[in-house]
């Protein structure tokens, strides 16, 4: 159901300058690997010989090690399945490290919202002027908005 | 008969939810773009005090003994570990966090405020059958608005369906954002 693949490991010999800071390393490392998505700041671990942190995107998450002697990364690379993947689309902006794609979704996720908010308004505004159900409507929206925005007032200033 | 029932479904839904459905899309648009809309603290309070009957107090006598002496209030959650308890009230926009080392009578408590953007999130957020019944119905109704979102989907497509002769166009941008949707998760899961 969830489509959830077991990890797979490859390896691949690139340069990283070890004086890089984890930061930048870890970054660095990203790129040259041409992996998408977010170095894990908290799961940075690094020696005199290795560097080793953690990368997630909605689709997969990553386990980086890199050796500064041999110059060669070991990747983890876990696939989240469909529905987590699927999930992770809820929040996401469109701002996605080394993916311009997603900058699409971004856009698409702005377009949406504006249209969700002009429905809402122009399908109240095509509903009362057909006068249908008009009174009825117009008392439950009006009771429910001031019911609604009393509750959210009562949950701010006193919880 | 069927239409008119329809019909019915999306107009009422519609209007007992709309400040909920606006709220989490208005919000829910802020925290995507949280770099253009940081959450801000703008007051942080630190209060301490000696509470001696709080040591021997169960959960429910704590959050009163909290509620009594510090004005706390909200959604909570308690954790417990070898040297203290912590309790966390929430409530949009306002978060405490309270400190009960094991050891010693001196609570403390810190309180902090936050701005517009912190409030707006907050409601975003509040979710949980928990704490008492006003939060349970909040969450009854967050779950009420995630309902009715498929279901103004659902009821809009058959009053589309119905009231239109010509479905092409309709069709044409059902398939694209379909069909986009399912070319962004592809991508995510096989092509990245």
């Amino acid at each position: 159901m969830d489509g959830k693949k077991e990890p797979i490991k490859w390896t691949r010999l690139t340069f990283v300058d070890d004086r890089l800071e984890n930061a930048s390393l870890a970054e660095t490392l990203r790129d040259s690997l041409e992996i998408i998505g977010w170095p894990l700041v908290w799961t940075y671990k690094r020696d005199s010989l290795s560097f080793k942190f953690n990368l997630e995107q909605p689709g997969k998450h990553y386990i980086v090690s890199y050796s500064f002697n041999d110059m060669t990364a070991d990747v983890i690379e876990t696939p989240k399945g469909f529905w987590r993947t699927f999930d992770s689309l809820h929040g996401m902006g469109g701002s996605l490290p080394n993916s311009s794609i997603m900058m699409s979704w971004g856009l698409c996720t702005h377009l949406i919202v504006v249209l969700v908010l002009f429905s809402i308004g122009s399908g109240l505004y095509l509903w009362f002027s057909s006068k249908i159900d008009c009174k009825k409507a117009a008392i439950t929206l009006i009771v429910s908005v001031l019911i609604t925005s009393l509750w959210m007032f009562q949950l701010y200033f006193i919880g | 008969m069927m239409y008119s029932l329809i019909r019915k479904i999306h107009l009422f839904s519609t209007c007992i939810l709309l400040v909920f459905i606006v709220m989490y899309f208005v919000s829910g648009w802020v925290m995507i773009m949280e770099g253009t809309f940081p959450r801000k603290t703008v007051e942080e309070i630190k209060d301490v005090k000696v509470i001696p009957a709080i040591k021997n107090a169960n959960n429910t006598e704590l959050i009163v003994l909290l509620k009594d002496h510090f004005g706390v209030n909200g959604q909570y959650e308690i954790r417990v570990n070898e040297r203290q308890k912590s309790v966390r009230f929430f409530h949009p926009g306002i978060n405490s966090e309270t400190m009960i080392p094991n050891n010693t009578d001196s609570v403390t408590t810190t309180i902090r405020k936050g701005n517009g953007i912190t409030i707006l999130q907050g409601f975003h957020r509040l979710h949980g059958y928990k704490s008492g019944w006003n939060y349970y119905l909040w969450a009854f109704m967050y779950d009420l608005s995630s309902l009715s979102i498929i279901v103004f989907t659902l009821t809009g497509f058959y009053l589309w369906y119905k009231t239109e002769s010509n479905h092409l166009t309709g069709w044409l941008i059902f398939g694209a954002f379909s069909l986009f949707t399912a070319f962004i998760v592809f991508y995510l899961m096989i092509l990245s």
